[in-house]
């Protein structure tokens, strides 16, 4: 046991510091499988290296690299390495790039089933998505698609206006009402964006976490009930090392993001430019 | 006088000791005569007790012990924490730590002003360890008197009677195994994970304005490049915005293939359907001359334009009812369609319609 912690550290000691990303990803994925080899015969190992290969996957996501399959694998490594808060927090990143992602969606779930929300109520309980799953979310380039169609329903009423034939009225009306269309479901979507950025999402990092009433461990507790690690809300306001978060129900309260070198709170930190 | 000498001189003795040993203030310790184990507490008296908990345990496991001190009376100075880690009894018994390192000389707890609480984590070193030692506790009991001196008391904490058991070898824990969905031990491989997907930003305000006026801009350039070089296409435009014309020429081009006179009525009749429609002039068959009084008296027509709106009537009738002497199909059909185009463009056409 002693001999496999000796190893694992020196293992987890040789990363480079300036490795190339694709260095990197060679690494995290011989780590993700290593782990997979040993989930069986050495849990404890296999979990190490699952630690190793998130770590990996971070440092990618760190130098820039951005995208549902990177978020999917990091979301991964930590559920497979017991760090439930730090899985969850990496699935809803990819779904914020890719909310169709069936992949992301299905571990989310798995994820979201392993949180403990203690009895009674609802306090604490993932948040519904409304979207239906069918809608497909606009893709980068729909505002160029936007602006081509619109452009094109100019063109056609300028033909209409010269040669006075129905069938560029027509051309003219559909492609303009298209591009309206498109450019409204445009806004709806970086309206949500917007909110998004604006409350960042945060995941409990610690078992029995209480909501008090305000910054600091000598306002009373907002509510009875503990929240678990794994539960999800949002960052309306921080002072100092304190969050106030609202939970799905609309829950409000205040508890420690860092306090005696434990993290309590994970937040949604906007991803890096490449 | 001499007979007081020795009293006097022992009174000014006791006074320079009291000097030395206290400074000014009677109430503070002095240091001749402090013993080392002085707590550092002052007031009238103090009691100390202990609590142990649990009192049985194995060797190793931690216990809990709260030296509670309560003051009797006034106080000066609250008392420190009682430095347990330097009496040898526990020493040689237990293993000593600090439960809060940061204010390890404060109480842990004050339930009243009179009281404090300090708490110590003890662990057994022996399954011969059968009690918690008593702790002493040594304050400084300041004096009423100004001519008697203060004096330190010493007390004492009984000690707390233990059971320990040797240490029992618990089976290793098992290490859970972990368990998740098949999907969850796949990820994505190769360089695909290293993209960098952004979401869709809106354009800022500025640009958003200069992309949406910039298409039409563009069209309003190429109409009027378009009508600079092609002005007749322009006016061709116009003609197309009367519907009536647009159908009068319209029936006038699918004509088939009748005879003269059946060809002239038509002609005649889709003349004077264009002039009902456009110009809202009476009668379903108009003579020439009722023709050419409408569009001179009600539509305001030139008289040169009415008098060729009725020769072409005249022209048609002669067609259908004298037809060896007049003028052709093609040609009538011809002239309607001129008329018509005349009508159109001439600026009072558009104050009628």
């Amino acid at each position: 046991m002693v001999g496999a912690s000796v190893l694992i550290g020196l293992v987890l000691s040789v990363t480079p510091a300036e490795a190339s990303p694709d260095e990197l990803r060679v690494q995290a994925e011989a780590a993700f499988e290593a782990g997979v080899q040993q989930v069986a015969t050495a849990p404890d190992e296999a979990r190490q290296h699952f630690v190793r290969a998130a770590r990996l996957y971070d440092q990618l996501r760190t130098q820039g690299s951005a995208n549902a399959a990177l978020y999917c694998n990091l979301g991964n490594a930590y559920f497979l390495a017991n760090d439930l808060p730090h899985a969850i927090l990496a699935y809803r990143q990819g779904l914020r790039l890719a909310p169709n992602d069936h992949e992301l969606r299905r571990n989310l779930a798995y994820a979201r089933e392993e949180v403990k929300f203690p009895p009674p109520g609802v306090l604490g309980r993932a948040p519904v998505d409304h979207r239906p799953p069918w809608l497909p979310r606009l893709p980068a380039w729909a505002l160029f698609a936007a602006l081509a169609l619109y452009s094109l329903g100019c063109l056609a009423a300028m033909r209409w206006w010269m040669v006075r034939r129905g069938r560029w009225l027509l051309a003219a009306g559909g492609a303009l009402a298209g591009a309206g269309l498109l450019q409204g479901a445009l806004l709806y979507e970086m309206q949500e964006d917007r909110q998004v950025q604006r409350y960042p999402l945060v995941v409990i990092a610690e078992d029995g976490v209480l909501m008090r009433r305000g910054n600091g461990l000598t306002y009373e507790a907002r509510y009875q009930t503990t929240l678990n690690r794994g539960v999800e809300g949002r960052l309306l306001f921080q002072r100092g090392n304190w969050v106030q978060i609202e939970l799905s129900g609309g829950e409000v309260g205040w508890v420690p993001r860092q306090m005696d070198n434990k993290t309590y709170v994970l937040v949604d930190e906007p991803e890096p430019s490449p | 006088m001499f007979r007081f000498r020795p009293l006097i001189v022992l009174v000014l003795l006791i006074g320079a000791a009291r000097g030395i040993a206290q400074g000014n203030d009677p109430d503070e310790p002095p240091l001749v005569g402090q013993p080392e184990d002085f707590n550092g507490a002052v007031g009238g008296s103090f009691q100390v007790s202990m609590r142990a908990r649990p009192t049985e345990l194995e060797v190793g496991e931690p216990l809990t012990l709260t030296i509670r001190i309560n003051a009797v009376g006034t106080w000066k100075t609250p008392p420190r924490r009682p430095r347990i880690a330097n009496l040898k009894a526990f020493k040689e018994r237990f293993q000593i730590e600090r439960i809060d390192k940061k204010k390890f000389d404060q109480p842990n707890r004050t339930p009243d002003r009179q009281t404090w609480e300090f708490d110590y984590q003890l662990r057994p070193l022996s399954e011969s360890v059968k009690s918690v030692p008593s702790v002493p506790f040594v304050y400084y009991k300041p004096s009423n008197n100004s001519v008697v001196p203060g004096r330190y008391e010493r007390t004492l904490a009984d000690g707390i009677p233990l059971t320990v058991k040797p240490r029992v070898e618990k089976p290793a824990i098992p290490v859970a195994p972990i368990q998740a969905p098949a999907a969850v031990f796949q990820i994505a491989q190769g360089p695909s994970v290293l993209r960098h997907q952004s979401i869709a930003r809106q354009p800022s305000a500025p640009m958003f304005a200069m992309l949406l006026l910039l298409p039409p801009a563009v069209c309003l350039g190429i109409v009027a490049f378009w009508r600079r070089l092609y002005p007749d296409a322009a006016r061709r435009v116009r003609i197309r915005q009367s519907q009536a014309a647009r159908h009068a020429l319209h029936a006038l081009q699918a004509l088939g293939p009748v005879s003269l006179d059946q060809r002239a009525y038509r002609v005649a009749h889709i003349a004077a359907g264009y002039l009902q429609q456009r110009l809202g002039m009476p009668g379903v068959e108009p003579t020439p001359a009722e023709v050419a009084l409408f569009l001179r008296q009600r539509a305001g027509a030139p008289d040169a334009l009415a008098g060729k709106a009725a020769e072409f009537f005249r022209a048609c009738d002669a067609a259908r009812f004298a037809p060896a002497s007049s003028t052709g199909a093609d040609e009538l059909a011809a002239t309607a369609k001129g008329l018509i185009l005349s009508l159109e463009t001439e600026s009072w056409s558009a104050q009628a319609s």
